[in-house]
């Protein structure tokens, strides 16, 4: 079904929630097919991306049953989390190894080495793990979910379900865009890493929200999601650097190679955040959330 | 298997017998005849050998008018199957304006889930349509009659038509 600007909330939320349900469950399957990190990635992006599409539009369902949903799904997104983590550290590791010289390599490639051996156990728990969880009843209570919304609730005590869904998404895309501007002056500060990750999921939810709703925002909406994915991307490679410390730190390498190793990640995560910097100046946020504002 | 015949003998050189023989052949529209080409029709007893080629020219040109015809009557169920929601929408806005109390409790979830089980028949049924012209067309002639003027009717009557629309949309979805 076609939907615009001008269709009802409450048969906008069906339809679009149909959507991405449709696309988790595909990759579901997918995923559990082929184990491809890849795959994997999507069905964890979908997962996310789900999330958010319930979130946007749980004000037209009785809460409990949408909390019931977000929780399960989200046992999906965790469970896909430790894979991916650990296929993003192999393949960090392994360029940085080439990246520094013969006296750390050795010890990075024990640290790779160590995550390729857990990578194995991890995808036979992943798939325990999604079987158990069981799509097929998933997916039948999620539809019982989306097929039964709060039609006829009194308007004040939740949303008018009969509003255009484009005077719902204004209203959602700015508390989204809200929260990621309440961050940006402390994620500024070149030290401020929990700001800058903080920050960094602001983004990713109005990243999601933006692509739910991408129809309404017309012909801007590629340059505008360029830029948020750009932000986006940035600032998680700047937290995956934080992590990667983290990892070093913990696997007990001789002092001065894990001096080296973590010298060579401060040196990226310097770059990184005057990359950020200047995207900040080049690209500024608030100008692009009034864009997003313009656009809808 | 009558109405196949009647319609194959639109053809040149086909009556009733040939039209039969067409039919049980496996040739049972203009499509078929044309694709079957003329050895294909030669293999048809009692056809006469030299009207063979006119047939399957004839058949082609059908066939072509016939399927512009039939995207024609998609386009327009797709048109009517959009309208339809748009009543549904209606009467469900008409029925929180004029039943505010009385639907804000379980009589208010039945409907509700009443006007969603039409929404995605309708959805359903705009899937389908390539598929199931005729069955549609039948169907969604049925269910506008039933959910005719319902947004001004009392709240059993909604309900009644509501339910009564769906299982016109049933029919047609149903395998």
């Amino acid at each position: 079904m076609q939907v615009d600007g001008t269709t009802q909330l409450w048969v906008a939320a069906r339809v679009l929630l149909y959507e991405r349900g449709d696309d988790f469950f595909m990759r579901w399957d997918k995923a559990l097919k082929t184990s491809d990190p890849e795959e994997i990635h999507d069905l964890r992006v979908a997962s996310r991306r789900l999330r958010e599409g319930l979130t946007l539009f749980a004000p037209c369902y009785p809460a409990g049953n949408i909390a019931r949903l977000v929780k399960q799904i989200k046992l999906v997104t965790r469970l896909l989390g430790e894979i991916r983590n650990t296929d993003e550290a192999i393949l960090f590791f392994t360029a940085l190894a080439d990246e520094l010289d013969d006296a750390c390599r050795g010890d990075l490639d024990g640290v790779t080495a160590s995550f390729r051996k857990s990578r194995k156990k991890e995808l036979k728990r992943l798939k325990a793990g999604l079987r158990d969880i069981a799509p097929g009843s998933l997916r039948d209570q999620y539809r019982r979910v989306i097929n039964a919304p709060n039609l006829f609730v009194n308007p004040l005590d939740g949303a008018d379900l009969f509003m255009p869904l484009s005077r719902f998404a204004g209203d959602a895309l700015d508390e989204r865009l809200a929260t990621a501007l309440k961050l940006l002056p402390v994620a500024f500060r070149e030290g401020e890493a929990e700001a800058q990750h903080l920050l960094r999921i602001a983004v990713k939810h109005l990243r999601y929200r933006m692509e739910i709703l991408s129809f309404l925002i017309g012909v801007h909406y590629e340059e505008l999601h360029e830029t948020l994915k750009d932000y986006q991307d940035l600032l998680g490679r700047m937290h995956d650097l934080h992590v990667f410390a983290g990892i070093i730190r913990n696997a007990c390498l001789p002092f001065e190679i894990e001096k080296v190793v973590l010298d060579a990640i401060a040196v990226k995560g310097g770059k990184f955040f005057a990359d950020f910097s200047v995207m900040l100046v080049s690209t500024p946020f608030e100008k692009f959330a009034e864009h997003v504002r313009n656009a809808l | 298997m009558k109405v196949e015949m009647k319609g194959m003998q639109k053809l040149k050189g086909i009556g009733e017998v040939l039209s039969r023989r067409l039919i049980e052949a496996g040739h049972d529209s203009f499509a078929k005849v044309a694709a079957a080409g003329e050895e294909g029709l030669r293999k048809i007893p009692g056809i006469n050998p030299r009207q063979v080629k006119s047939i399957v020219a004839q058949a082609g040109e059908l066939a072509k008018e016939a399927e512009k015809g039939r995207a024609k009557k998609v386009e327009e169920l797709k048109q009517k199957a959009v309208f339809l929601k748009g009543e549904v929408e209606e009467i469900a806005h008409s029925v929180r304006n004029r039943f505010q109390e009385a639907v804000s409790g379980k009589a208010g979830k039945k409907l509700g889930k009443e006007l969603v089980k039409v929404m995605a028949s309708l959805d359903k049924l705009e899937g389908m349509l390539e598929r199931r012209v005729k069955k549609a067309g039948k169907g969604l002639a049925k269910a506008e009659k039933r959910l005719e003027g319902l947004a001004d009717s009392g709240l059993k009557e909604i309900g009644t038509g509501l339910k009564k629309a769906r299982k016109s949309l049933k029919k047609v979805l149903a395998k």
